[in-house]
């Protein structure tokens, strides 16, 4: 980083009112700290339905997950008046976290229990299914690109979905399965990279407790907007690695 | 049946003899053999059912002091096992002194109410309130709501007691109904009508539409006075109106309106007391009780085990507050910041399948709105995880002390306490069991706590 430089990350989080399960909140939370911790301006804005919306004029825009009640409310709203803004901001490369619903919403099409098919907003080749059981519980995976950048590899989550996703031609998995179940509990991946579209059904402290993962996302937005950017000052993650290291005891990895 | 009953109870006193904890066994062991035996053990009897999300088990003990001070012998699954095999051992231990003059008061949860009310007999059921809790075993809200619509339809006779302040429990009976009777506040109330929603309350849209509510007055989470303009859908007009003044010490006044004018201090801190004592209250209004036998028993009330009651130990005080979800631990934060007596804080998180296995529910708390007392102690499995939560709320890592042993963390944390005050702790269910056991052994304060 550039000491005499001032960075300044723009983040929208679209819905904040409906789209919020179960700690979504908490990502934001750690964005906006993460950034603070090195001196970086961090400026979080919501945006609701019935509202413009210009993707291109924030780095990071997340979309996260609802229970149906409140995701069918803003489903019209992100069809209709959103997804132009949506569509040029992924081909721009606009840095987008979409977590559970909002990943699912991000893809083609959702085959809804009645088997009807549900248009989505086609941001990203995949496309789900709703199907049997719902996958709960503690989801524990390896992203290979955080691998390669040499962090810790080990993403740790919870899981909470009905839907089985697929990926198609041009998306790549984020991250292998260890133990839960992902995408869809048949193929082993979990969740999905395209372009700087970050997917993930994993809720709630997913950012908070993979620092890696944050830090991934905030270098990749401040890398787009400062070309001269080379990488975040390291800092202390303590409780992260306590926390994480709880349930890698619990699963038995190493 | 009778066989069984006897069997039961020979089941119970055999496991307090060799001293083991007879809650919920003798109950699911003699259900297997006789499918028939809640109807058996309520028929004929006066059955009061209390489900919703938060304030069950103060709910129940609150209605439990109303009945005893009015003279009845009361039944009651006091020690919250509030599964049909909880309920069933209930009913069987005390079996012996059912009578014209006996009240049964049972807490339920919301998935058995939807299975069970119909062959619990209720002539009474009260549904506190609808809150985000344990989506990792419910799936959704409205989910939840519709298991307590589904057990409503089961139970024949019995009057409905609804809070008309929460949306999502008015919307089971929008118009109202014969057996209906809603309790909410009163519009010339003295409640402070510009409280901001924290980010555990719910969205605020209507249940049926879709559009937002207009609120002209709110008193925590979602509650209030609300009306949608989409399609009209509006707060029931309380049967039972009621407003609060807030009194030294946290407490609360209770001033009931309209035909039921009177007044009672509510002995449980916290605005959300003050909507258990109005429940507890109503169910005795509709069965029968005179307004001043309704009110008489909730000032005699004492807080149960974790739920806000005040104990001493080593000169100094211990609260224990159970919380289990976003709003609780909202609230618990709420009262904590008005505390004046305030010498330490320890959170207790857990992650076993009666807690609930995701923890991600802290994140929607509003730790940042609140002064916490430092340093703070936390523990419990996912201690660490309720530590990440107040590192990223703005607290030093070197304030937050980690240890995940429940009772070795309790002795840290009473140790900082300074003399003289209260060490406050926030437990979830099985974190307040565990912190339960160590303290009756530590402290021999075993019996005191039913």
């Amino acid at each position: 980083m550039n000491r005499d430089k001032e960075y300044c990350l723009k983040i929208c989080h679209l819905y904040s009112k409906q789209l919020n399960l179960y700690g979504d909140r908490g990502n934001m939370i750690a964005l906006a700290k993460r950034c603070e911790w090195r001196g970086i301006s961090a400026q979080i804005e919501s945006c609701e339905i019935g509202e413009s919306f210009d993707a291109c004029s924030f780095d990071i825009v997340f979309l996260g997950g609802g229970q149906d009640f409140e995701q069918n409310l803003i489903r019209n709203d992100l069809l209709e008046v959103k997804r132009p803004s949506i569509l040029r901001g992924v081909e721009e490369g606009v840095v987008f976290l979409c977590i559970c619903g909002g990943y699912q919403m991000m893809g083609e099409y959702y085959i809804d229990q009645s088997g009807e098919k549900i248009d989505c907003l086609n941001a990203i080749p995949i496309r789900t299914e709703t199907g049997g059981e719902r996958l709960i519980g503690n989801l524990i995976c390896t992203s290979e690109e955080l691998r390669r950048l040499g962090a810790d590899p080990l993403l740790i989550g919870f899981e909470n979905h009905s839907g089985r996703t697929f990926l198609g031609d041009g998306a790549v998995p984020l991250a292998e399965i260890i133990t839960g179940s992902g995408n869809n509990g048949r193929d082993t991946t979990e969740g999905a990279r395209f372009r700087n579209v970050f997917c993930t059904y994993m809720h709630g402290s997913f950012l908070p407790k993979n620092p890696a993962m944050a830090d991934l996302i905030i270098t990749t937005a401040l890398k787009r907007k400062y070309p001269d950017f080379t990488r975040l000052d390291d800092i202390a993650d303590e409780f992260e690695a306590s926390a994480r290291e709880e349930l890698k005891k619990r699963y038995k990895i190493k | 049946m009778c066989f069984l009953t006897t069997a039961g109870k020979g089941i119970i006193l055999l496991m307090r003899a060799v001293g083991l904890n007879a809650t919920t066994f003798p109950g699911k062991i003699t259900y297997r053999f006789g499918k028939h035996l809640p109807e058996y053990l309520t028929s004929g009897q006066h059955v009061t059912l209390i489900t919703g999300t938060n304030g069950k088990t103060t709910t129940a003990r609150m209605l439990c002091s109303v009945y005893e001070k009015a003279g009845y012998k009361v039944i009651s699954n006091v020690s919250g096992a509030n599964l049909i095999s909880g309920i069933i051992t209930t009913l069987i231990e005390h079996r012996s002194i059912y009578g014209t003059d006996t009240r049964i008061v049972l807490e339920i949860d919301e998935a058995a109410f939807g299975r069970y009310s119909g062959v619990l007999n209720p002539s009474c059921i009260a549904v506190t309130n609808l809150f985000r809790d344990q989506l990792d075993r419910y799936g959704e809200l409205t989910r939840t709501r519709d298991l307590i619509r589904k057990g409503i339809g089961q139970a024949g006779e019995a009057r409905i007691i609804l809070c008309a302040d929460d949306s999502l429990v008015a919307s089971l009976f929008p118009d109202g109904g014969e057996n209906v009777t809603f309790y909410g506040i009163s519009d010339s109330g003295t409640i402070d009508v510009s409280g901001a929603p924290q980010a555990s309350a719910e969205t605020g849209n209507c249940v049926f539409c879709g559009t937002m509510y207009d609120y002209s007055a709110r008193t925590y989470g979602h509650l209030g006075i609300y009306g949608c303009s989409g399609c009209g859908f509006t707060r029931p007009l309380p049967d039972i109106g009621f407003s609060y003044k807030h009194r030294g010490n946290n407490y609360y006044e209770l001033l009931l309106t309209d035909d039921h004018k009177t007044n009672v201090i509510v002995p449980v801190p916290g605005e959300h007391n003050v909507y258990n004592a109005v429940t507890a209250i109503t169910a005795a209004l509709v069965s029968g009780e005179s307004t001043d036998a309704a009110v008489f028993g909730i000032s005699e009330t004492s807080a149960g085990f974790g739920r806000m009651e005040k104990f001493e130990v080593g000169g100094r005080e211990v609260c224990i507050v159970l919380v289990k979800n976003p709003v609780g631990l909202d609230r618990a934060l709420t009262f904590l910041s008005n505390a004046s007596d305030a010498g330490g804080v320890q959170f207790i998180l857990n992650d076993k399948i009666a807690d609930g296995t995701d923890v991600s529910w802290i994140w929607d708390v509003d730790f940042e709105s609140v002064k916490i007392p430092l340093p703070v102690h936390v523990s419990g499995s996912r201690g660490f995880d309720i530590a990440l939560r107040l590192k990223y709320s703005g607290i030093m890592e070197r304030d937050v002390r980690v240890d995940t042993d429940v009772s070795a963390s309790f002795d840290k944390a009473l140790l900082e306490c300074a003399k003289g005050k209260c060490l406050y702790i926030f437990p979830n269910y099985t974190s307040m069991l565990e912190l339960r056991n160590y303290l009756e052994k530590k402290f021999r304060l075993k019996g005191i706590w039913e």
